[in-house]
């Protein structure tokens, strides 16, 4: 009987890692079975009371109830807040980079009810920026220049129309271009693109 | 500050360049002649016109030219920003630019073949959006600093939505003015238009930009607030808007709804089930320090509601911690407080929140 240890365990686990760590399943069954053994003993003081005809519970069994609750409190707390935190990254990388949830995330990191959740989340933040007619996904940071010099680091973008006269501009490794930034921000916050800096030489 | 004097002896000189419309120019390069422009468009006689308008079409946005223009004409800055310019220069001027642009192309219409009455609209336009833009600035700084949601500006933000739409479909049409050509006018003064046409375009396009990025900003950060302090927000719909009420539902059924499924519906207990105990409701931290300024004289400030006034209190009687001391602070002076302290006179406008 660990008394929330489990339930630290996952916390800890939380704190040590980057982003989240794989969804630790075994953790939270862990938790879970903690809190009904919990429960149970709580179950076993209350029968053997009830034989008694107390209405409250005596003196000498109310510390041992009382820590059972609280040990079930925290566990409780545990998980939630476990929970919640994964959430909230997932939350989050919606917010930076609205595309579809990358297949290999979606596998080891996340549990099932994770996927859904951000899918369902999706929908939910399209359905609204589409509502307020704003990409709220554009525009991170003031606006500083109109036209902006990028880079182009990742491979394979093909080809991109850009700017009010519709041409296209092949995204080559390596190359360097200079576009209206509403059109690539996108590219630069996947990382697709580095923007580079009027002090940068090159 | 350059000296300007031999500035426009450069630029006087560099007027028959070709290619003298440099959309592509950065803002560093152009700082200064702005500044000599300024006092030629106060002015207002025709030969600096065409100066002035050589000048400018190097210039693309830039945030000093309005700043000088501003000063030039001592416009009335609405709400008290005057302490804030250096990080306002960024931000802030672009009505001006606006102004500054159309009436440039209203003198253009003077010297050679105009192009009709929607330069007129503009400049119309562009006085009117002053103060409205200044509005939402401050509405989106509030918002930003606060930790609380604030309430919502319905107006403002339809009114900017309108005005963005607007504002594109002059880019537009602007940069089909660029592109075409006109064949009645003279070979120089048809470049001079087709470039300062799309000179204005991209003035405009930033502009739209900045005001698009605040309503974003301001949607987001509200749209954040709303989502982490979910159950708290309940409380608070009337701050909120139609599509914000509808949104923290819907994000409210399925936060619960995963946490249901992944803790929650283990439990042996169904009292134990609920997410919503007293305590488990998580508000917006209050005691949070923000910077602040004071917009109205002689402002009482409440450190703590259950001290007795002390009316002759200074400012400076800090041997108490100033806990439970009401202190005056009179208008124009930026503090750093709790925000519970000052949270009411927030809301009442007495005292507006800093970046």
């Amino acid at each position: 009987m660990n008394y929330g240890q489990r339930g630290r365990e996952l916390l800890v686990e939380l704190k040590r890692s980057d982003w989240i760590p794989s969804y630790n399943d075994e953790g939270v069954r862990g938790t879970l079975e903690e809190i009904r053994l919990h429960f149970e003993e709580l179950d076993d003081q209350a029968a053997a009371f009830a034989g008694l005809n107390y209405s409250k519970p005596p003196m000498e069994s109310r510390p041992s109830i009382l820590l059972h609750h609280a040990a079930i409190r925290r566990n409780k707390q545990c998980l939630l807040v476990y929970h919640a935190h994964r959430v909230d990254k997932l939350r989050a990388l919606r917010r930076e980079t609205p595309s579809a949830l990358p297949a290999s995330l979606s596998t080891t990191v996340l549990s099932e009810a994770e996927t859904d959740f951000y899918g369902e989340y999706d929908k939910l933040v399209s359905r609204y920026s589409a509502a307020l007619d704003l990409d709220l996904s554009a525009h991170q940071s003031p606006p500083e220049q109109d036209l902006i010099q990028v880079r182009v680091i990742a491979d394979g973008l093909g080809r991109v129309v850009v700017g009010g006269g519709g041409s296209s501009v092949s995204l080559d490794m390596g190359t360097i271009h200079y576009l209206p930034r509403n059109d690539v921000e996108h590219l630069i916050r996947q990382g697709a693109l580095e923007q580079l800096d009027t002090e940068e030489s090159f | 500050m350059a000296d300007l004097h031999n500035l426009l002896g450069e630029l006087e000189d560099q007027e028959e360049e070709s290619s003298f419309i440099d959309v592509n120019a950065t803002n560093e390069e152009v700082s200064q002649p702005p500044q000599s422009s300024s006092p030629a468009e106060a002015d207002n006689t025709d030969i600096e016109n065409d100066e002035v308008l050589e000048r400018t079409s190097r210039a693309e946005v830039p945030p000093a030219l309005a700043e000088a223009e501003r000063k030039q004409h001592h416009q009335p800055v609405v709400d008290g920003e005057q302490g804030e310019e250096d990080d306002d220069l960024l931000m802030e001027p672009t009505r001006n630019v606006d102004d500054f642009a159309s009436s440039l192309l209203k003198k253009k219409q003077h010297t050679s073949v105009g192009d009709g009455d929607e330069d007129i609209d503009e400049t119309m336009l562009g006085a009117l959006e002053d103060e409205d833009y200044a509005h939402l600035k401050t509405l989106w700084k509030q918002e930003v600093n606060c930790p609380e949601l604030l309430g919502h500006d319905t107006e403002t933000i339809d009114l900017f939505m309108e005005l963005l739409q607007g504002q594109e479909e002059s880019i537009d049409k602007l940069l089909d003015q660029s592109s075409a050509s006109n064949s009645r006018k003279r070979h120089s003064s048809r470049s001079v238009d087709r470039n300062l046409a799309s000179l204005v375009a991209s003035i405009y396009k930033m502009d739209a930009d900045r005001v698009r990025f605040m309503l974003t900003d301001l949607a987001r950060t509200r749209l954040s607030k709303i989502e982490q302090h979910a159950l708290f927000m309940r409380s608070m719909v009337d701050r909120m808007s139609e599509e914000e009420i509808s949104y923290l539902k819907q994000y409210g059924e399925l936060l619960e709804r995963h946490l249901r499924r992944t803790v929650l519906d283990h439990f042996p207990k169904e009292a134990w089930k609920k997410l919503d105990e007293p305590e488990m409701i998580d508000s917006p931290d209050l005691d949070e320090f923000v910077f602040c300024k004071v917009l109205e004289t002689v402002e009482i400030d409440n450190r703590d509601s259950q001290a007795a006034p002390h009316t002759q209190d200074d400012d400076d009687d800090d041997d108490d911690l100033g806990e439970d001391s009401i202190q005056e602070h009179a208008k124009g002076s930026c503090l750093i407080a709790r925000y519970s302290a000052i949270q009411d006179l927030v809301h009442q406008g007495k005292i507006e929140l800093l970046m």
